[in-house]
């Protein structure tokens, strides 16, 4: 292990090799027992490590009773609130709405034409005369 | 509800309602969640609130639990970290040293006197911290998660983890020798 990469690992991780990568922590070890600039390194991160111990944050079982009867009484709540999906199906209706009318005129419109004969094959004749109408446009 | 129970068995049976199986999850890994918030957050009436959050977050969304890719305390340290990080960009507000009184109940000696004080300049060089790197502090030095663990947690590689660790560690460190602790830090 270079000296760069120990001294990033302790960086990260600080002193005690519990907090370490385990593959790391034993290729340091030979470099701990080498060298005394990585010894010296690994000092100034046990002082680092020392003086976060000081930091306060356990949880008191006060704290940890209020919270879980909170969590409890929450989840009451909202169970017996109406179901949370009913919204989202009104959503849901309202925003679909206009575009299923509007494939649903389109859809009679289509029965309609069907039925009166419109767009059925056009004859031969009527084709020809149709593509001289239109070739007449340019010219032809 | 069985203590053994696993996680895993228990947040098969939260997904398909069972709130016993709820009950006994929150009651086993919510100290260490509102422990974690409240290294995040810095404030313990604010750290309820994301724990409480994070909570009916397992309850609604256990069905998302995917066990191929992460470990249940996983999936719920991402849960609450990213509760923490949004909730401290959204109010940058509270520092830690605001926090209320650390947790050692018998400040009478001047021992106790001197960790108290240390106790509130570390909350005041963490609380300037960026909300990542102080979350990846909780989750690796406080929580003593694993590198791997605690980047899934935090959505980030390994080497991300570590940058955020060294920067944060750094920068701690930077703060305390500017509050005069130069001598304790640097040998």
């Amino acid at each position: 292990m270079s000296m760069e990469r120990f001294k990033r690992l302790l960086d990260a991780y600080g002193a005690d090799a519990r907090r370490w990568p385990e593959a790391d922590w034993t290729r340091a070890q030979s470099l701990l027992s080498a060298s005394p600039e990585a010894r010296t390194e690994w000092s100034r991160a046990a002082a680092l490590d020392s003086l976060l111990d000081h930091h306060p944050a356990k949880a008191d079982d006060g704290a940890v009773e209020r919270c879980f009867d909170r969590i409890v009484a929450e989840l009451d709540r909202r169970q017996a609130a109406p179901q949370a999906s009913a919204p989202f199906m009104a959503r849901l209706a309202a925003s679909t709405a206009p575009r299923a009318s509007f494939f649903a005129v389109i859809a009679v419109l289509g029965f309609l034409f069907g039925l009166s004969g419109w767009g059925e094959p056009v004859s031969t004749a009527a084709a020809d005369t149709m593509s001289i109408t239109y070739g007449g446009d340019f010219g032809l | 509800m069985d203590n053994d129970v696993a996680d895993e068995m228990l947040m098969g049976r939260i997904a398909e309602g069972d709130r016993g199986a709820f009950h006994a999850l929150t009651r086993r890994h919510l100290p260490r969640f509102l422990r974690v918030a409240t290294r995040i957050l810095g404030n313990a009436s604010e750290a309820e609130d994301v724990a409480q959050e994070a909570f009916l977050r397992v309850w609604s969304h256990a069905d998302r639990w995917d066990g191929s890719k992460a470990k249940v305390t996983t999936w719920m340290h991402r849960i609450v970290v990213n509760l923490c990080i949004d909730r401290k960009r959204k109010a940058r507000t509270v520092p830690l040293d605001e926090a209320g009184d650390p947790a050692d109940p018998a400040p009478s000696a001047s021992d106790d006197l001197w960790r108290t004080q240390m106790a509130g300049l570390v909350s005041q060089a963490m609380g300037e911290l960026p909300e990542r790197q102080r979350a990846a502090l909780a989750l690796c030095y406080f929580e003593e998660m694993s590198n791997v663990e605690a980047a899934q947690a935090l959505s980030v590689s390994v080497s991300a983890l570590e940058s955020l660790l060294v920067r944060a560690r750094r920068t701690v460190r930077d703060r305390l020798t500017a509050m005069g602790l130069k001598t304790a830090v640097e040998e």
